[in-house]
């Protein structure tokens, strides 16, 4: 597999989807579906399935609008802005059914036809994981206050390991500014985990 | 370099230094800090923390079923028939001429320029002989007028004539100016009429006497 996030070997592979190579889009989407996922999970509230089927519903929005993306813009940049938009849809399309999450999985109300069940595919958490579950949905829920600009630079940092440079590259700002989104992303996390009481 | 500029330093690249993003000096710099800083110490222990959270908070695997499931829809996609664009009206018009590559702007500009050429010619270089306007006559109408110094007899005699000539009074009206009388009289009957009005004081005849509906308009005059 290619190096992920490499900025001119995607060059290569859009422009081959652009001309209408499914192998190429296929890799473009091997590439960067875990960086996506990240995104939404952490966008969306911290459900796994909504953030597969944002992902899902990302690159095929990318696939049908291929032929307009400019080659000279960074791709990933082109393609977490998609999954942005499409995170944020998501939101109000479920705040719109009045959803209430629990932790055994989703009940959807509607308002006219009383309570109505939904079901989505939770991961299975064992009961001496319970306070590691409500750890991860604190952190989850820190991570969701961050602003956009300020979390996609950690999540690129910290779950994709880039360096500053490369995130630089892909997110289109200068390196330096790449370094000070990261440090001021930390320092909220660490304000948040303080409040929340995860740090002594 | 004051200690507190240093402790601040150093906890800027905490970060940094975990995650092995400083460069050799740096990394040396803050290494030979946390050595003699406890306060430092300290928030590295917490960063630590922190990263460790994080990892905690590390979103689950996508597997390749992830992709495979893009691709078969992708595949779906290819199979849909390309829709067909809707045409503008101008494209339909443009299509019915295929000999001719019709471009909206001068086209446009072009019938422009005509209408404003045909608009000149007819308004400052059309003849005036180019179109004959039709002939119109005018009839003045006057009526008769009777002058008296006995109003109401010539009225009676003149209403008497009327009816012997076999004609009929169509309007008397009181005037400031006088008494009109709208008479309908036939044809053969005229002439006898009018000698029979001059019988009954001063007739003057200045014009023609029949209105629109050919009837003999008579204005009495008092003279008194």
């Amino acid at each position: 597999m290619s190096t992920r996030y490499d900025y001119d070997e995607d060059r290569e592979l859009v422009e081959n989807a652009q001309n209408g190579k499914q192998e190429a889009f296929e890799m473009l989407v091997e590439k960067y579906k875990q960086g996506i996922f990240n995104k939404c999970y952490f966008h969306l509230p911290g459900n796994k399935n909504l953030a597969v089927e944002a992902s899902h519903m990302t690159f095929i929005k990318a696939f049908k609008a291929i032929k307009k993306f400019r080659a000279e813009a960074a791709f990933y940049t082109w393609l977490y802005r998609i999954a942005e938009n499409t995170c944020k849809d998501i939101i109000k399309e479920k705040k719109k059914k009045e959803t209430i999450f629990l932790n055994e999985g989703d009940i959807t109300k509607n308002e006219e036809d009383g309570p109505k069940r939904e079901i989505f595919i939770h991961e299975e958490t064992p009961q001496d994981n319970l306070e590691k579950e409500e750890i991860r949905e604190t952190v989850q829920n820190c991570m969701k206050n961050l602003s956009e600009k300020l979390r996609s630079v950690i999540l690129l940092h910290y779950y994709e390991k880039l360096k500053y440079k490369d995130i630089a590259k892909n997110l289109n700002i200068p390196e330096g500014t790449a370094k000070k989104r990261a440090h001021a992303a930390v320092k909220n996390l660490q304000e948040c985990f303080r409040k929340k009481g995860l740090l002594k | 370099m004051t200690k507190r500029m240093k402790c601040e330093k150093t906890k800027d690249l905490l970060v940094d230094y975990l995650t092995q993003d400083l460069d050799p000096g740096e990394y040396q710099r803050v290494e030979s800090h946390l050595k003699t800083c406890k306060t430092c110490r300290n928030a590295l222990e917490e960063m630590k923390e922190t990263l460790h959270l994080l990892d905690l908070a590390q979103p689950p695997l996508l597997g390749p079923e992830f992709t495979k499931q893009v691709t078969t829809d992708i595949e779906e996609i290819e199979k849909e028939p390309i829709p067909t664009p809707k045409q503008s009206l101008w494209k339909k018009w443009s299509n019915l001429l295929p000999s001719y590559r019709l471009k909206p702007v001068p086209v446009f500009a072009s019938i422009i320029i005509v209408c404003i050429g045909v608009f000149i010619y007819f308004t400052y270089f059309l003849p005036e002989t180019g179109i004959i306007p039709k002939k119109i006559e005018v009839t003045f109408f006057r009526p008769l007028t009777l002058k008296t110094g006995d109003l109401t007899s010539a009225l009676s005699a003149a209403r008497a004539a009327v009816h012997l000539c076999k004609g009929e009074i169509a309007a008397e009206e009181t005037r400031a100016s006088g008494v009109r009388l709208t008479v309908k009289m036939p044809v053969e009957k005229e002439a006898d009429f009018l000698e029979t009005l001059k019988d009954l004081g001063t007739l003057s005849i200045e014009g023609h006497y029949k209105n629109k509906e050919g009837q003999i308009v008579i204005l009495f005059i008092n003279t008194l």
